[in-house]
């Protein structure tokens, strides 16, 4: 994994202790925390979610505009008589923009608003309690979508149904979208789109140059407290990450290392017990949760870790956090001994902070897997590239995806392009640099689950491409490339 | 037999509001043409919130105060009426506050 420069240094493991031996420094890296919006100040329930679709659509309306604006120019089509060749003639004007009730007919023109996918089978409470007498529940089902399902734009007042170039299958609700088309006088009711575009990602700010290598390590999905716990590889890769492990070349390579990111699902599914809620009150009394096994577990990694490296832990799905997006940080007496160093953190989940001046951003995977479920994408890069576009982290939430009733602000709308993107708890590793369109280099990374891959991801900070580390353990098979 | 008053057993209580019940509603007379200005004007400033809150462009107004609502109308540039923010800071009572729907939950 790391090449070797320069000879071997045979002599190194399985020699004498000397006096001599120098002591390897880590890496340090500056360090800043973005994410301060996403911790919740007050925590009231009692509000709609109206007021956060209001303020998504408010929030990035006038950035849609614009770049409507600048991409539509109105033209007409003449086609030459002799050569038979199509010539575009702009028209001179702006692209007229136009609210959704003061549409008319036949007129070509920008509608901005929210779009929604109305799917057919999505769950949803009404047709359970409809059909409580016939007592049939709706199947949980990996993908909600269906060929029948519909477009929708709504801005403030109204809603119309799209038809024509968007693409259904692949979109969601909740984004913030400016089509570019008509209603046309014989199909009253429906809006035909010609083109579309979303909000253009803003300008990267640059990297700074750096000079040495420094990495940055994300590992998610530990799920420790089920059955396919990876205790060994993770020993491994906390002796690794520390410094334990390999001769003192190797030993160098990894105190490049000066941060570790753990992306949520620390503690597996099968802690999260439900059964107890169940059964009887007295057979269920001497029993500890699944959970506190597990933690105590967690607590003894982390402070192995946090006693050398800085360490940042995210909640996940299967987390003791909050359910609802943004999940707040997991609380410090959970891990009594690892809090003791003030290099552990537990922080937000999404989490947005900047390493030596490049910009991460990222969440524990369950934005990515919620657009998974209802639409046709799978990907998780593809998934990455279009919340990019979209200009939104998570535009499932709250529709299918629980989040914070919010009504100043959306925090997941995505301001500053971050130089690095990443999800956790993906099913394999993968990472694209994605190029936009106004020069800014973003690179995509899908962090896989340690349980399933044993694989940990190293990002470059300075040359911003990643690697990830494999540990395989004898017992294991050998997993797959 | 001498002629027993049943006020000897059961002597008369003078109740104490009745005197000033009458004085009560002559109180009164004089006073509600002030009274009144000052209903007719909160009923007119209320007319004005709850047309603010009817006034769909500025969002969704149940589950946050009138003053938050027209502070989110503002900054995002949709210019709500100034003298909503008037009426608003001059009183503190739940009335002009909250919103029209405030009772309900939800």
């Amino acid at each position: 994994m790391f090449e070797k420069k320069g000879g071997n240094h045979p002599d190194d493991l399985l020699s004498k202790p000397s006096q001599t031996h120098k002591a390897c420094e880590r890496q340090s890296g500056n360090f800043s925390d973005c994410s301060d919006r996403f911790l919740l100040k007050d925590k009231t329930f009692s509000r709609q979610y109206a007021h956060l679709y209001a303020e998504r659509l408010w929030e990035v309306r006038p950035k849609v505009e614009a770049s409507a604006r600048k991409k539509w120019v109105p033209y007409t089509v003449h086609t030459m008589r002799l050569t038979h060749t199509s010539v575009y003639i702009p028209l001179g004007k702006d692209i007229v923009i136009r609210k959704l009730h003061e549409l008319k007919s036949d007129e070509t023109c920008v509608v901005i608003g929210t779009l929604f996918k109305h799917m057919e089978l999505k769950p949803s409470i009404l047709q359970e309690i409809s059909e409580e007498h016939n007592l049939m529940p709706q199947p949980v089902r990996t993908k909600y979508v269906d060929e029948s399902d519909k477009l929708y734009l709504e801005d403030e007042l109204q809603r119309i149904i799209l038809m024509g170039d968007l693409d259904v299958q692949t979109s969601v609700t909740g984004v913030i979208i400016a089509v570019y088309g008509k209603e046309p006088e014989d199909d009253q009711g429906k809006f035909h789109v010609e083109k579309y575009c979303f909000q253009m990602l803003s300008d990267q700010v640059p990297r700074p140059v750096i000079q040495n290598d420094k990495y940055l390590v994300l590992i998610s999905g530990l799920e420790i407290g089920s059955n396919e716990e990876q205790i060994f590889s993770l020993q491994l890769f906390v002796d690794m990450v520390t410094g334990m492990l390999g001769n003192s070349e190797e030993q160098s390579h990894c105190a490049e290392i000066c941060r570790v990111i753990v992306a949520g699902n620390s503690l597996s599914s099968s802690t999260q017990d439900k059964d107890s809620l169940q059964k009887a009150k007295y057979l269920s009394k001497k029993t500890a949760a699944g959970s506190v096994d597990a933690v105590k577990t967690l607590d003894d990694v982390f402070t192995q870790l946090a006693s050398s490296v800085d360490v940042d832990l995210m909640p996940g799905e299967y987390d003791p956090a909050n359910y609802t997006l943004p999940q707040q940080p997991l609380h410090k007496c959970m891990f009594p001994e690892a809090s003791r160093y003030p290099t552990f953190h537990t922080v937000t989940n999404p989490y947005d902070f900047k390493v030596e001046g490049v910009r991460f951003l990222g969440t524990s995977g369950q934005a990515v897997q919620d657009i998974v479920k209802y639409s046709t994408n799978e990907e998780p890069l593809d998934i990455l590239e279009k919340t990019l576009e979209w200009g939104h982290l998570a535009p499932t939430a709250p529709d299918t995806l629980g989040c914070y009733p919010f009504y100043k602000e959306d925090p997941f709308i995505i301001n500053d392009c971050p130089h690095v993107l990443f999800a956790g708890n993906m099913t394999k590793f993968d990472s694209k640099v994605f190029k936009g369109c106004g020069g800014q280099e973003v690179l995509l990374v899908s962090v896989p689950r340690f349980s399933q891959t044993s694989t940990a991801v190293m990002v470059n900070l300075r040359t911003q491409d990643c690697v990830p580390m494999q540990f395989a353990a004898p017992s294991t098979m050998e997993p797959n490339r | 037999m001498a002629a027993k008053q049943i006020t000897s057993a059961f002597p008369i209580v003078k109740k104490p509001n009745r005197g000033q019940k009458s004085m009560k509603d002559s109180d009164q007379l004089p006073s509600t043409s002030t009274h009144d200005q000052a209903a007719v004007d909160s009923i007119d400033d209320l007319q004005i919130l709850k047309n603010f809150d009817l006034t769909l462009e500025f969002g969704p107004c149940t589950g946050i105060t009138r003053l938050e609502r027209w502070e989110r109308a503002q900054k995002h540039g949709l210019n709500p009426p100034d003298e909503v923010k008037d009426i608003l800071l001059k009183s503190k009572d739940e009335e002009y506050q909250m919103c029209l729907w405030k009772d309900y939950e939800i």
